[in-house]
């Protein structure tokens, strides 16, 4: 049995989700994989959980508490970015809210982790958008790993699928409806024959967009997550990084009920793709056969890999959701643990 | 995606029912007929060379037309297949019409393709306008250009552009 000792860091909708469930699948996780998780810490933006014992914090207790700062644990004021260092554990979990321009607070809290000798899992856009290479740099010269699974496509394993199950193909390019939100709004004008402003409107009162959209419609999300994927996946060791600005960007604000209606009269559907292929990186939206397996429909993300040998491969399912995301955060931790137990093994 | 020109001419016997029995395996085979002639002048006593002028997406389905028929025990003279036909659709969302569509359509041209249809769905002046065209060319290289040069015309323009 080994045990995982976890800071996790952000205790929103992903962060209360993976705790939910570390706690349904305890005696999973013991039984097939033979791990055993402690939560040595959960910080907020005002302070934080703290555990006095070595076998970690009670989480059902976080969990079900009315007022947090209640919790017999809370520590007011402390910060994830000073505690990191200080404590012991195996795997930083952060859990903070995406910032595209600079990255905090996720990035200072992913830079205190590797330098202090812990793995990282995130799905967390910002820091890998705006500082990839450091991080990964940072990564390999403290021996460290940095996952960050649930950073795109949400329950979706797409770096799994090119780490572990491509290892024979070269993948060449990618394509992939990367938002949720943009597209719930654009299968909506499809099938309801609505315009543009209802859709937005609606998927804000079902909690789909937020009460500023521009981030997701705007292509800004989808672009973060096609940087990551392009520089974890297509780039080659020889190649630079490429960089945010590099990515060409279109709205999906300014498409007409009637373009719509055009596309469908040739089994057309407009959807706001992703692209990275023949060095071009670009988010907008295009016209896809109705038939296209990418061309999925409401919050549903898809990613098509083409590769050399496997040739086209597409993998579809929930970008976003606290359990969905939180799915790919475990994923990411026990991938970390069975690499560490094997790295022991060969010493 | 690309398509062929295909010019099939049959050998088909002066009795009812006979062009029915040829346009079967054709459209079968997904054959997406644009014209059928017949050469009176070359007729014979009982039977008349037919053309069928038609479209095919898949080449590897001209060798089965061309079975179904000779298993139907009609007489292929002779196809031709003509250079591979490229297809690409685009929207154009904004003021079209207020920036020239002449002067697109004009530059759309002369990348040395065709604009084969245009549709174009029109609100009050004032609103965007939503224009599809039909775009076809005999080289995959000659579309790629001619996109590159929708892109600057849109953005010179301040229009949309949605490709296939
Ligand atoms: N939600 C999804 O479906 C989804 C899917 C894929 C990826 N993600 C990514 O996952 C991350 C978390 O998303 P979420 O939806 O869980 O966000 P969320 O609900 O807004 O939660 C963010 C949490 O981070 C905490 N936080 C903010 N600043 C902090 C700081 N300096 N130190 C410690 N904690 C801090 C917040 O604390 P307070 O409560 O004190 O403000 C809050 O608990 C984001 O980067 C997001 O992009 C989310």
């Amino acid at each position: 049995m080994a045990d995982v000792r976890i800071i996790l860091v952000g205790f929103g909708t992903v962060g209360k989700g993976f705790l939910n469930v570390v706690i349904e699948k305890k005696s999973f996780l013991k039984e097939i994989y033979g791990l055993n998780l402690h939560i040595n810490a959960v910080f907020k933006s005002d302070g934080g959980f703290i555990s006095n014992t070595n076998t970690g914090l009670d989480i059902q207790s976080l969990l079900s508490i009315k007022d947090y700062k209640e919790h017999p644990q809370w520590v007011k004021d402390v910060k994830a970015y000073d505690k990191i260092p200080e404590m012991e554990a195996d795997i930083v979990v952060e859990l903070t809210p995406t910032n595209i321009g600079d990255g905090e607070p996720g990035l200072g809290h992913i830079r205190q982790a590797l330098k202090s000798g812990k793995d990282v899992v995130t799905a967390n856009k910002g820091p890998l958008v705006v500082a990839f290479q450091e991080l990964i740099t940072l990564a390999e010269e403290n021996k460290r790993f940095l996952h960050y699974e649930g950073a795109v496509g949400g329950a979706i394993p797409v770096f799994s699928l090119a780490r572990e199950n491509l290892k024979s193909s070269k993948i060449i390019s990618i394509e992939g409806i990367l938002n949720g939100t943009t597209n719930f709004i654009l299968s909506r004008m499809v099938s309801e024959k609505i315009p543009f402003e209802i859709a937005l409107k609606e998927a804000q009162e079902l909690g789909y967009a937020e009460r500023d959209p521009s981030y997701d419609i705007d292509g800004i999300d989808a672009a973060g997550k096609l940087l990551i994927l392009t520089n974890t996946i297509l780039r080659r060791p020889e190649e630079r990084f490429v960089k945010f600005d590099e990515i060409k960007i279109e709205s999906i604000r300014n498409i007409t009920q009637e373009a719509v209606e055009l596309a469908e009269e040739n089994n057309l559907v407009i959807k706001h793709v992703a692209s990275a292929k023949e060095g071009k990186l670009e988010v907008g939206p295009k016209l896809l056969p109705k038939t296209s397996p990418l061309a999925v429909s409401s919050t549903l993300n898809s990613i098509t890999f083409k590769s050399d040998l496997a040739g086209e491969i597409t993998i579809i399912g929930e970008g976003a959701g606290g359990r969905e995301t939180a799915s790919a955060v475990l994923t990411d931790i026990i991938t970390i643990f069975k690499k560490r137990i094997k790295t022991k093994n060969n010493n | 995606m690309g398509s062929y020109n295909i010019r099939l001419e049959l050998e088909l016997k002066d009795t009812p029912g006979q062009l029915l029995m040829a346009l079967e395996p054709i459209a079968r085979f997904g054959g997406n007929i644009r014209g059928i002639y017949h050469e009176r002048e070359r007729k014979e006593v009982d039977s008349l060379p037919v053309v069928f002028l038609f479209e095919l997406e898949d080449l590897k389905n001209l060798s089965r037309i061309k079975t179904a028929l000779e298993d139907k025990g009609i007489k292929v003279i002779k196809f031709l297949k003509d250079a591979e036909i490229f297809k690409k659709i685009v929207l154009l969302i904004g003021h079209v019409f207020a920036t020239n569509i002449l002067d697109t359509l004009d530059r759309i041209m002369a990348c040395g393709v065709r604009v084969r249809e245009v549709y174009a769905m029109i609100n009050r002046p004032e609103d965007p306008s939503t224009v599809k065209l039909f775009i076809e060319a005999d080289e995959q290289k000659k579309l790629d250009i001619t996109m590159e040069e929708l892109e600057k015309i849109c953005e010179e323009k301040n229009l949309m552009l949605i490709k296939s």
